[in-house]
């Protein structure tokens, strides 16, 4: 339509620029990854061995997973406090439960990822129906669930059975299981990311108002992300016990800050809508990769908490001034 | 909210979540009056009211800081910084000591204020990373975990009393009454409530959003601060995870008070009986044969339970007003 | 696609709906038939967009029916809408803003797994509907919260296109477009009617009207007044109808109470997409600023306020006036009614009386920051007296009030702070009759008293009623100041379209 001529040029015109600083910072995380890995395998070419990254994989898994859960809480515009008492109950519940279950060790691990499911299911019921804000909710159901897993539990304990300890610290084809749980991991969410499903998940986080307006049901939407989140809090707690072969039942409340704080730095907005778990992996394996930085170069721990933490709010000032600059 | 001292039906309207969170204490007040009377009286009734000082305390700021719209989540890790330094300032005359304590605290508020409203971090996320970089100067400086060296001064305020009352309970009802009254009864406190309500209103309103807000997250750096000098003064002792249940206590206090989480909404008398709910929770439940466990799931119930009570109050002085 | 065939029809009868106390639909009543472009007419208020809310199921009405070709349709969900096939251009725009324009042309429908799980296929897909309809190409597959509104608003217009649909309604389609833009919108307007579809058509703009519009249905005060072919009415009974009779008792006499003394200098002042520009205000004057929506009106008034930054010089009462925030700017004398008085002007859970102290509250402080209760109740209460407001209901919350009281609210708070220069954001904008001319008659007691305003509205009618000169805004500029004499809304309108003409001719 050559009389729209005018109006294409300015609208190619004004958002060049704007586009351009958008795509930096979302590459930002990727680029400050592969600087940190580099300046990691640079002064302990060891680390970049596959059976040490293996290693701090597993060791980093419970990260991983409760931040990547967490993302779809907050891409759906909201937030779990809760994952610290579903990683501790899922990892008493393995402890205490999986030697003795009927059915075996393994129906253990489906049930207890189906305990994950359903106390992510209650948080997202009552942000949904019981119109809680999602902080309090998961507040609420975080003192729940954490007191739960130490009446399962009171202590660290109980036994974890040899076959989960022996896959989750296996290899397969020559890589260790960590590594294929990662890629499992991005892979699922590469695919799930362009199902009708995720669309919605986003809409709704975007904005739920308008995702309603447009014919999604915005509750069930909104449970089943909380749910997943739920879900994979359960599988981190198992991993964190088939590792360590022994119930944790308070190591949960120390992966809920971090897990916010690697999504953040993934990219991933905290008002909901945009981001993603491939993004929040980035974010985790940050973190996982600074800690280890900080360790070869022999400084105190403190160290690696104040570099997070200037990480954090660096990345976040920047990208807030980056918006400031396109309102202008 | 009033200026004045509101009339008739608005009373209801105004206070519905404040009488629901003080109906909510008197049930467990009760419950621990049938169960466990001794639990209330002389020395343990002073116990109980000292573990809710430290509570009340660490509540204080937050209360002020949910009310202007954020959240602190740094406290217990400020909490602990005053009960850790109060050791590294051993060779400090006590009171010199304190005061410093509490202005540091309130620096490290101020960090957490200046980030939130000048590099546009979420209250959330600024409050973690202030908290983390607290915690890292705690595991390099306070790594034994416990100390001898509480100061005199520390000594002295925890074990004195005036009258029949712990001087940190007096304390804390004195602050606790000047935190209502600047509330409900200043301009300062006009401002929180309306940056918290809607900040876009009060600064088209000519209300200087950023220092009200920076305010709200200095008073919680001090008061949790303070609260950690006095809780080492009173275990005679200081780690680094000391102040931790303090971030899920200085939250429940203030949310079951009836205050809402995005702000404008609530009162520190609200706290105040927030405080009370949890203290009577932490004290019932060894008398009924409950333990850690039990009583964490029995806190999130009450939260729960709390919430819609505050809720349906406020719902049902609405439909009255009409 | 549109369904082909004949003779479907969409009725609405006696359809109410009230929010609270506020009536937004007291009987509205609507035929349009296939085939043809209906216009829904109305002035801002008059309960067209509660009518179109309610078609697509945004809001279930207290009463009433609406029966598409012999069914009813199922109300209160926006899905039951879209399955009856009736698809909705928002005002507001349905776009979720996080996600490309692909995925939002794609919410909610099956496109095949194969066509989602690459995502070229998904952004083909909406490539391929952006030709189909021979709109602009629109890079699909960036967030549309990184496209411009134009953009957005295409992206909108195709989205319901591409939807199945028997029903087609544009709500204010061609509002923020450029010229070429609206032709291609009213172009697919009667597609769609042409292809078999009832399509519902809100607009202002008259010219579009004649257009497009094969018949029409005029709202006022929520209730149709009247309908039928665009061709029986001439422009002033259109107008007629939709302002209805109240014209003439609206503005209240006055005399001219401008002074030559001037209140307000702005002098090569810019401000965000604003200026440079040069304004005088007087002393007591009512200075109308006019222009079409989004020209720069919001900014120029946020700029003056102290909220937006601005550079030139400002001088107020023979003095510098460098506002850094609208604190100082309320310190210095000028105080703001803003546009959105829910969300910028009240704090809708606060009493009335909080609300109205708000801006004054330094005066009350008595020993160093303690509230004088009594005086601030007492001054309160006379500004909202005056203003018409019970004094029994100081208490009650903000969120309680009609339209017109919180309106009355947030002038209060204005009044309160004793402004020099007082700025007005379309204050009369969806507040009822009676109120208007109340705002009028405190409007002019102000003037009479030496206050300035600065009066921006959206309807020329009342700008041409109640100022002494009128400022046109044209993109970002000050197009002419009419002087008394040349105030009608004939020359307000050849100003701000004279230059909005321009461009066009270029293509």
């Amino acid at each position: 339509m050559p009389m729209l001529q005018p109006l294409r040029a300015a609208l190619r015109g004004l958002p060049a620029s704007r586009r351009r600083r958008a795509e930096l910072l979302g590459a930002l995380p990727f680029i400050l990854l592969v600087g940190l890995v580099a300046v990691y395998g640079a002064m302990e070419p060891a680390v970049l061995d596959p059976a040490q990254v293996g290693y701090q994989l597993q060791s980093g898994m419970p990260l991983i997973l409760v931040a990547c859960g967490q993302t779809l809480a907050i891409l759906v515009g909201g937030i779990d406090l809760s994952v610290g008492g579903i990683v501790s109950l899922s990892s008493a519940l393995l402890a205490t439960q999986a030697s003795t279950f009927p059915g075996g060790p393994w129906a253990a691990v489906v049930c207890i990822l189906g305990v994950g499911l359903i106390a992510g299911g209650i948080n997202g019921i009552l942000v949904t129906f019981g119109r809680l804000p999602p902080f309090i909710a998961t507040l609420a159901t975080w003192s729940i669930y954490s007191g739960l897993a130490l009446v399962v539990l009171p202590k660290d304990g109980g036994t974890v059975p040899a076959e989960i300890t022996d896959l989750a610290v296996g290899k397969s084809a020559g890589l260790a299981n960590s590594i294929w749980l990662l890629v499992i991991l991005v892979g699922a969410w590469l695919v799930f990311r362009r199902t009708p499903f995720a669309t919605s998940l986003f809409a709704v986080g975007g904005d739920e108002a308008r995702a309603r307006l447009r014919g999604v049901r915005s509750y069930p939407v909104k449970i089943a992300a909380f749910s997943a989140t739920g879900g994979f809090a359960a599988a981190a707690g198992l991993w964190l016990s088939a590792t360590t072969t022994t119930g944790l039942p308070l190591a949960g409340d120390a992966l809920i800050l971090p897990s916010i704080a690697a999504i953040v730095i993934g990219g991933t907005s905290l008002m909901g809508g945009a981001g993603g778990i491939g993004l929040t992996v980035v974010g985790a394996l940050i973190l996982l990769v600074l800690r280890g930085v900080v360790a070869v170069l022999g400084l105190t721990p403190t160290f690696a908490y104040i570099v997070t933490s200037c990480l954090l709010i660096g990345m976040v000032a920047l990208r807030h001034f980056a918006r400031r600059l396109e309102e202008d | 909210m009033h200026l004045d001292i509101p009339r008739g039906r608005e009373v209801l309207t105004a206070h519905a979540p404040t009488v629901a969170s003080y109906l909510l204490t008197a049930i467990l007040l009760a419950l621990a009056l049938g169960f466990a009377p001794y639990l209330l009286s002389g020395g343990n009734l002073n116990t109980q009211l000292t573990f809710a000082a430290f509570i009340g305390l660490a509540a204080l700021g937050q209360t002020l800081v949910i009310l202007a719209g954020g959240i602190d989540l740094s406290v217990p890790w400020v909490l602990a910084f005053g009960a850790i330094q109060l050791g590294n300032f051993g060779d400090l005359p006590g009171g010199v000591a304190i005061v410093l304590i509490v202005v540091l605290g309130g620096l490290i508020g101020m960090v957490n204020g200046v980030g939130v409203v000048a590099l546009g971090v979420s209250p959330i996320i600024m409050t973690i990373a202030v908290g983390g970089l607290v915690q890292g100067y705690l595991l390099e400086f306070g790594r034994g975990n416990l100390y001898s060296a509480v100061p005199e001064l520390a000594n002295t305020i925890v074990s004195s009393s005036i009258g029949p009352l712990p001087l940190i309970v007096v304390l804390w009802g004195i602050l606790a009454c000047a935190t209502g009254a600047v509330l409900s009864k200043t301009i300062i406190g006009r401002r929180i409530y309306a940056v918290g309500t809607n900040d876009r209103t009060a600064r088209l309103s000519g209300i200087n959003v950023p220092s009200t807000r920076v305010l709200t997250y200095v008073v919680s750096g001090a008061m949790a601060a303070f609260a950690g000098v006095l809780l080492a003064g009173f275990l005679g002792a200081a780690y680094p995870t000391i102040g931790e249940p303090y971030l899920f206590g200085s939250i429940a206090a203030v949310l079951l008070g009836g205050a809402a989480i995005e702000g404008g909404r609530g009162s520190y008398w609200g706290t105040i009986a927030g405080t009370l709910t949890i203290t009577l929770l932490g004290a019932l439940t060894p008398v009924l044969g409950l333990h850690q466990g039990e009583l964490r799931v029995v806190y999130g119930l009450v939260i729960l339970v709390g919430l819609y009570m505050a809720r349906g109050g406020l719902l049902l002085a609405s439909r009255q007003s009409r | 696609m549109p369904r082909s065939g004949d003779g479907d029809w969409l009725r609405v009868t006696d359809v109410r709906l009230a929010y609270g106390k506020v009536v937004a639909l007291a009987g509205a009543n609507l035929e349009a038939v296939a085939g043809e472009v209906h216009g829904l007419l109305g002035e801002n208020g008059a309960g067209k967009s509660s009518l179109i809310k309610i078609l697509s199921g945004v809001v279930a009405p207290d009463a009433g029916s609406i029966a598409l070709g012999g069914t009813a349709l199922g109300l209160g969900q926006p899905s039951l809408a879209e399955r009856a096939g009736i698809s909705t251009v928002y005002q507001e725009l349905s776009l979720i803003p996080t996600l490309t324009g692909a995925e939002n042309l794609a919410i909610g429908r099956s496109l095949g797994v194969r066509a989602r799980l690459t995502g070229r296929g998904l952004e083909a897909h909406a490539r391929a509907l952006l030709r189909e309809h021979g709109a602009p190409p629109i890079d699909v597959g960036r967030p549309v919260q990184l496209l411009s509104f134009a953009e957005r608003q295409i992206l909108e217009i195709v989205r319901a296109l591409s939807l199945p649909h028997r029903v087609l309604i544009f709500d204010e389609a061609t509002s923020a477009l450029p010229p070429d833009e609206s032709r291609w919108v009213l172009g697919k307007a009667r597609d769609a009617a042409r292809s078999g579809a009832v399509v519902l058509f809100v607009t202002h703009r008259l010219r579009e009207i004649r257009e497009v519009c094969d018949t029409v249905t005029i709202l006022r005060d929520g209730a149709t007044v009247t309908s039928g072919r665009t061709a029986e009415f001439s422009d002033d009974q259109l107008v007629a109808h939709m302002l209805g009779r109240r014209l003439e008792r609206l503005y209240p006499e006055r005399a001219d109470s401008s002074s030559q003394e001037v209140a307000l200098e702005v002098r090569d002042w810019t401000t965000r997409r604003v200026g440079p520009l040069s304004l005088t205000v007087r002393k007591g004057e009512i200075l109308g600023i006019a222009g079409l929506e989004g020209h720069g009106q919001r900014e120029l008034l946020l700029g003056l306020a102290g909220d937006l930054p601005s550079k030139g010089s400002m001088v107020l009462d023979g003095r510098v006036y460098n506002p850094g925030n609208p604190g100082s700017a309320i310190k210095s004398g000028i105080m703001l009614v803003p546009e959105d008085r829910q969300k910028e002007g009240l704090l809708l859970p606060q009493s009335i009386l909080f609300n109205v102290a708000l801006a004054s509250l330094g005066r009350y402080g008595r020993l160093g920051g303690w509230l004088d209760d009594r005086r601030a109740r007492a001054d309160v209460s006379a500004i909202t007296t005056e203003l018409g407001l019970p004094d029994r209901r100081l208490d009650h919350a903000a969120s309680q009030l009609s339209g017109g009281m919180m309106q009355k609210v947030v002038l209060g708070k204005a009044l309160l702070a004793r402004p020099k220069v007082l700025l007005l954001h379309d204050c009369t904008r969806g507040v009822d009759v009676g109120t208007k001319a109340q705002i009028f008659e405190m409007m002019f007691r102000l003037a009479r008293e030496g206050v300035s305003l600065v009066f921006y509205s959206s309807d020329f009618a009342e700008l041409v009623n109640m100022s002494d000169r009128i400022a046109v805004m044209v993109e970002g500029q000050v197009g002419k100041v009419l002087e008394a004499g040349s105030l009608s809304e004939d020359n307000i309108l050849k100003v701000a379209i004279g230059a909005e003409i321009a461009p066009a001719a270029a293509s």
